[in-house]
């Protein structure tokens, strides 16, 4: 039989997060450690997000230090060296120690010209990153909370910005109010939020039939509180993965203005009129440089972003789908 | 099914009015002068009046986008700026080239995504899933333009160079003249076109794939003995197919993008490439009209898109 | 023997080290035979079946297991999949997604017969319709042609077995097939599959956590506990007289029908981590009875009788039956509850349906809840029961105003609170408060537990800076979490931690009525006991009234002095626990009573058979 007294029944003795540490029985102390922390965590172990990284980090101190760099090798941007630069024939000359990546069709300095590009790359992507991220998300969160009528305008609005033929809509903009770096960079924002804001719209209508925000609500906790407090904290997850996603598409949409004569115009040196001029005449066939440069660096950059960010989503996200099923079955509860 | 039909349509047909409105506005009636950049530089008030008048300009706003939307209806345009052609001709003639190029490179696009993603998906965590993972962010981090010059530098400039001609610099040849040639010289646009593409859709299917392959019907599959690849063809991908599907409406929009840098690389005489020189040249009735003209597509495309992803899925389909 | 299994194990590699789900497990079962396997979330008893026919993917596997003779363990994928279907069958937990949504039901059990076997479209046609209709699907001729969706749980679940049946296999295995059902549909599920059973000879192999389950099904019974298998014997020899700690740590704290007002004996302490390998027992750490060599070693097994077995180091006559201590109740406590503190007349909730029409402007109105009228009394437990979709959530939260009524009014201490102010309704939340079902759900795992319980204090502007840190470390302390946790995440907390955390919140603003919305369902059997004790003992410390709303009846039983009975969003029945329970009018209320799984029948039945008959009338 079992005597009574030996289990424990009130709820004082039951405190079930503290056992007493019992012989033999090493207790590993848990610290706490907010989500954020466990995903940096998981980062730092993770070699292709370090290396990402690092890239991305060499291509912002380049750009910050485009000047130094400038005088240091004695070359402007927009300076041209017809005589050094130039063969007599008038074609560019290749790598040398003069130039290290060569020489453009005007004798330009190729290398100084590739970091003064990756300095108007990144600042046109992080300006429209920052605004299309800020736009996206209070559309989004405003139509997935508010729903009803809202969410119906707004809908339609993100759905009819996705529908828009983005590069010819933003081609007859730039025709309109002429290309420059302000209208590169407007563009970019008017086609870069709508996605944001449907991925954020459908966070947010998720979140707010989940029971802890209904828990807040049987709290008296008004609307507002409950979008700052519970939604807001639960969207910057997704905000953080497609804001490094979202700042490669703006450097590669920058660059394709650029390429098109649409962006920000020559002789300002970016990636993408460095690559028109390239292949204007087919230079590359005599110049490969111009063609290989510029993208290799491009190329570098956004791929840094692309990989960082879906490291970034693999931190975020560890599939544990042996608990998982569990663990979502008995949430579901009953069915039928 | 009727009634989901019905809805998506009018959507569709007020997305239409939506940017036609938008367009009509941003180009007569922003602040620019049509009437000054037609007569010329160097034209005299007088003339200008006189251009404006033949164009109606001089009547009330709303009554030209009256006047602009009843045009639309009986396929009116308008005529161009440049040449004085109707806007509509211009389109459909040159639609044949923008049509073979996105039909190709969709092609080229779901074939090579769609197999990718099966292959990484099959064994997450192996070297083909690495590889396809790698071939996903290159796409993704690629822009179409220098996929496109890199393509033409190697497989037109080095092969040439190495004295093995086989793909043309530029230039289109009618399907109907010479299917063969045709094919040739759209083998490299295609692949610009449909590699960034590919990359999305070989994305959407690994990580689709993957998450069906743990669901609970597919252990059922198993548990019934079947084999996997009949698992993973039948049961897997019958699930994958409508995301997939959605996808492509999605994509409809930014694959147009993908077009008009794509024409402009290859010398391929198409509606992007006239958008383009419409806009250098400022010529805005042709610029309006192809923006409406894909504009209709995209819309044209989802719908189909929405009708289809109804099929697909029985829980739509049977009520 | 048709299934032999010898000292199978099972890991998983994960990222933070290898898992070591099942450790060394061994069991017999022969034709014809039900073996239930018992045991909470973690205890290994899903993997090993899972991974013994080959179906738990990235599982490094060890061992026998012998069917037929044959070792599936050494099998090739492809010998294997010739025994799942035709040996082998297999049913699932969740019947909502374990059959595929986009074929017809009839394409996917004729599929499993074509694998196996050579036989004519129409041959095969003919078979599914006879299958389906022993399975009581009924116009099977028509519904065969039907998509998953269109049928109900309970309906999938059949399709399901007479999918797994299909072949005609000698063996059957049940992963928890009932455990996502409402009880009528579990009861006529688990009648199906014994008479099924009887009339071709399958054996089962019943996993379940749901002691009542097994008490009704089972011939022998397995208990496992962290990964092993620490008590076996026939059904009524474990459940009757169990002697491992675990064991009866888990009959002890199972609310069942006549344990009104008896005390839960909570197992204290939750199960360890499976990524720790440890050597000893692994119940050591929440055994009252631990001794220094269960830490050691893993106890071996003893003889208890000639067919139970146990692997506990106590003496062999530590075995029993589990009595639960009664308190009783005295009759004044339950007259002094006589003024009421809500009232519900009349309450109508309708939600907008499907579209119609061409365009879809107009809605269908679907009725939740139908026309409820209900006193809640001041002190009192009220206990509302009701299946799925009854409406029993839907008026929990009309009653605590997150939900509008359409019709009816709602009267909390004698006035009207549909017609009150945004300002009173926000005063309200101070006397109405709720703890929710999910304890994953609804705590928001970005937030520290502190800021969690402290919300609403801040919200009603109660306490502040020291104060509201000092207040919340109460709170933690009366709920039974240690207070220096204040800081930490809901991410490190147990269910039945997170539970407490969820109570806490209610607790803050110290409320008058709480509207508990199912608890403790999500959570393991040893843990409910704890969450229902705890309730328990806040009710009479701090004189809360409880509506607590619950699909299963033996916890309401448990905790409830009157109880309403809810179906299709009315009440169909009020009364006192004894009445209710005891003398069912309604006959919703007789078959759901009926239905429930009764775990008396078989301890009652070896503890003390004169009280057979007494129990049998419940």
């Amino acid at each position: 039989m079992m005597p009574e007294s030996t289990l424990s029944s009130g709820t004082e003795a039951d405190l079930d997060n503290d056992i007493p540490a019992k012989k033999g029985h090493p207790h590993k102390e848990i610290v706490a450690r907010s989500p954020l922390q466990l995903v940096w965590t998981r980062l730092r172990q993770d070699p292709t997000a370090m290396v990402s990284a690092a890239v991305i980090v060499l291509v912002i101190i380049s750009a910050l230090a485009a000047p130094l760099i400038a005088s240091w090798v004695g070359h402007g941007p927009d300076e041209q060296f017809r005589k050094e630069g130039l063969t007599p024939s008038g074609l560019p000359t290749g790598p040398s120690q003069e130039f290290p990546l060569g020489a453009d069709n005007l004798g330009r300095d190729l290398f100084v010209r590739l970091i003064y590009g990756g300095q108007l790359s990144l600042i046109v992507a992080f300006v429209a990153t920052v605004g299309a991220l800020g736009i996206g998300t209070l559309v989004g969160m405003t139509a997935g909370f508010m729903r009803g009528k809202v969410d119906t305008v707004l809908t339609w609005l993100m759905d009819t910005t996705l529908s828009l033929p983005q590069l010819l809509f933003a081609i007859s903009l730039v025709s309109l109010v002429g290309p420059s770096f302000g209208t590169t960079v407007i563009v970019i924002i008017l086609f870069s939020w709508a996605p944001i804001a449907r991925v954020v719209r459908g966070q947010t209508l998720s979140i707010r039939e989940r029971e802890f925000v209904e828990a807040a609500r049987s709290l008296g906790a008004s609307n507002w509180r409950i979008m700052r407090v519970d939604v807001l904290p639960n969207l910057i997850v997704p905000i953080l993965v497609y804001g490094t996603l979202l700042i490669p598409q703006a450097i590669v949409f920058e660059a394709t203005l650029s390429f098109l004569g649409l962006g920000v115009l020559p002789p300002t040196a970016t990636w993408g009129n460095m690559l028109a001029a390239a292949s204007t005449g087919s230079m590359y066939t005599v110049a490969w440089w111009m063609l290989v440069f510029p993208s290799a660096a491009l190329l570098s950059v956004t791929l840094a972003f692309n990989l960082l960010g879906d490291s970034v989503r693999d931190a975020l996200d560890p599939r544990q789908t042996l608990f998982a099923r569990k663990r979502r079955i008995r949430k579901n509860g009953l069915a039928s | 099914m009727i009634r989901f039909l019905s809805r998506r349509i009018v959507s569709g047909i007020l997305t239409l009015f939506a940017i036609s409105g938008i367009m009509f506005f941003l180009f007569y009636v922003a602040p620019n002068d049509p009437a000054a950049t037609i007569a010329g530089p160097q034209a005299t008030n007088d003339q200008i009046d006189q251009v404006r008048e033949r164009l109606g300009l001089n009547l009330p706003v709303l009554e030209r986008y009256w006047i602009f939307l009843t045009g639309l209806f009986q396929g009116d345009l308008g005529y161009s700026f440049f040449n004085k052609e109707p806007v509509l001709d211009s389109l459909v003639r040159r639609l044949p080239e923008t049509a073979s190029l996105a039909l190709g490179g969709i092609i080229v696009a779901l074939v090579l995504g769609v197999t990718i993603g099966i292959g990484a998906a099959r064994k997450p965590g192996t070297w083909q899933d690495k590889l396809g993972t790698t071939f996903v962010l290159t796409g993704l981090s690629v822009p179409t333009f220098v996929a496109g010059l890199l393509l033409l530098y190697v497989f037109f400039y080095l092969l040439t160079v190495m004295g093995f001609t086989f793909f043309p610099a530029a230039g289109y040849v009618p399907f109907s003249k010479n299917p063969l040639e045709w094919a040739r010289h759209l083998i490299l646009p295609w692949f610009t076109v449909g590699f960034v593409a590919a990359a999305i859709y070989a994305r959407l299917v690994r990580s689709q794939l993957v998450s069906v392959m743990g669901e609970d019907y597919i252990r059922t599959a198993r548990s019934k003995g079947l084999r996997e690849n009949r698992v993973v063809y039948r049961h897997g991908m019958r699930n994958v197919l409508t995301p997939v599907v959605t996808q492509i409406s999605l994509d409809f929009a930014v694959l147009m993008g993908g077009l008009v840098v794509t024409e402009r690389i290859f010398g391929i005489n198409g509606i992007g490439r006239l958008a383009i020189d419409s806009v250098n040249r400022g010529d805005q009735p042709v610029i309006i009209g192809a923006m409406l003209l894909a504009s209709l597509f995209v819309v044209i495309a989802s719908i189909l898109v929405d009708i289809a992803y109804a099929m697909l899925d029985s829980r739509v389909r049977v009520k | 023997m048709l299934l032999t299994v010898e000292n199978l194990d099972v890991t998983f590699s994960t990222g933070d080290g290898p898992l070591h789900a099942v450790r060394g497990i061994s069991f017999e079962l022969d034709h014809g035979q039900t073996l239930g396997v018992v045991g909470e979330s973690g205890s290994g008893k899903s993997v090993s079946t899972q991974a013994m026919v080959g179906l738990a993917a990235g599982a490094q596997v060890t061992g026998r297991a012998l069917l037929l003779g044959r070792d599936l363990l050494t099998m090739t994928p492809a010998e294997l999949s010739a025994v799942r279907g035709p040996q082998i069958g297999m049913v699932f937990q969740d019947p909502l997604s374990s059959l595929h949504p986009q074929f017809r039901i009839g394409w996917q059990i004729a599929e499993a017969i074509h694998k196996h076997e050579r036989s004519s479209a129409k041959n095969v046609r003919a078979r599914v319709i006879k299958l389906l209709d022993e399975v009581g699907i009924p116009d099977p001729d028509k519904r065969i042609d039907d998509y998953p969706h269109q049928f109900s749980g309970g309906m999938r679940q059949r399709v399901m077995i007479a999918l797994a049946l299909a072949l005609r296999p000698a063996l059957l295995v049940a992963d928890e097939p009932t455990t996502a059902l409402d009880v009528t549909v579990q009861a006529q599920l688990l009648d199906l599959m014994q008479d099924l059973q009887q009339k071709h000879g399958t054996a089962i192999l019943m996993i379940t956590h749901d002691l009542g389950v097994v008490a009704g099904v089972a011939d022998d019974v397995i208990t496992m506990y962290g990964g092993r298998i620490v008590e076996r014997g026939t059904r009524a020899e474990v459940l009757g007289r169990p002697h491992h700690p675990y064991t009866k740590g888990l009959l002890g704290s199972v609310p069942r029908g006549g344990s009104q007002r008896t005390i839960l004996q909570s197992i204290p302490g939750q199960p360890l981590s499976l990524l720790i390998d440890e050597p000893g027992c692994p119940f050591a750490p929440r055994c009252a009875f631990v001794q220094d060599s269960c830490w050691e070693r893993f106890p071996v097994e003893q003889l208890i009788s000639p067919t139970q077995k146990s692997n506990c180091v106590l003496p062999a006559d530590f075995a029993g039956p589990v009595v639960l201590p009664v308190i009783t109740a005295s009759d004044s406590e339950v007259k002094k509850s006589d003024e009421t503190l809500a009232r519900i007349s009349d309450a109508r909730v309708e939600f907008d349906g499907a579209r119609k029409g061409l365009f879809g402007i107009k809605r269908n109105k679907i009725t939740a809840v139908d026309g409820v009228t209900l006193d809640i009394r001041a002190g009192e437990t009220l206990g509302i029961v009701g299946e799925s979709g009854s409406g029993k959530s839907t008026l929990a939260r009309a009653l605590t105003g997150l939900i509008p009524l359409s019709g009816g009014i709602i009267e909390f201490e004698g006035e009207n609170i549909s017609t009150f102010s945004a300002a009173q309704r926000h005063a309200l939340r101070r006397d109405v408060q709720m703890v929710f079902q999910d304890p994953f759900g609804s705590l928001n795992q970005q937030r520290r537990v502190g800021s969690i319980i402290a919300d609403p204090l801040i919200i009603h502007k109660i306490a502040d800076g020291k104060k509201l840190r000092t207040r919340v470390q109460e709170l933690m302390e009366l709920v039974g979490l240690n207070p220096e946790h204040y800081n930490r995440f809901p991410a490190e907390f147990s269910g039945g931690q997170r539970q407490r955390i969820g109570i806490a919140r209610a607790l803050a603003l110290k409320p008058k009525l709480i509207v508990c919305d199912e608890p403790v369902s999500a959570l393991d059997v040893s843990i409910q006991a704890q969450i229902l004790n705890l309730l328990s003992s806040l009710q009479s410390e701090l004189r809360l009234t409880y509506v607590f709303i619950a699909h299963d009846l033996a916890v309401v039983e448990h905790i409830a002095a009157r109880v309403a009975v809810m179906y299709q969003g009315k009440i169909v029945e009020t009364g006192l626990v004894e009445q209710i329970y005891g003398a069912p009018t309604h006959e919703y209320t007789r078959s759901l009573l009926a239905a429930a799984p009764h775990l008396d029948d078989v301890t009652a039945g070896v503890a003390a058979p004169q009280n057979t008959t007494s129990e049998g009338v419940r």
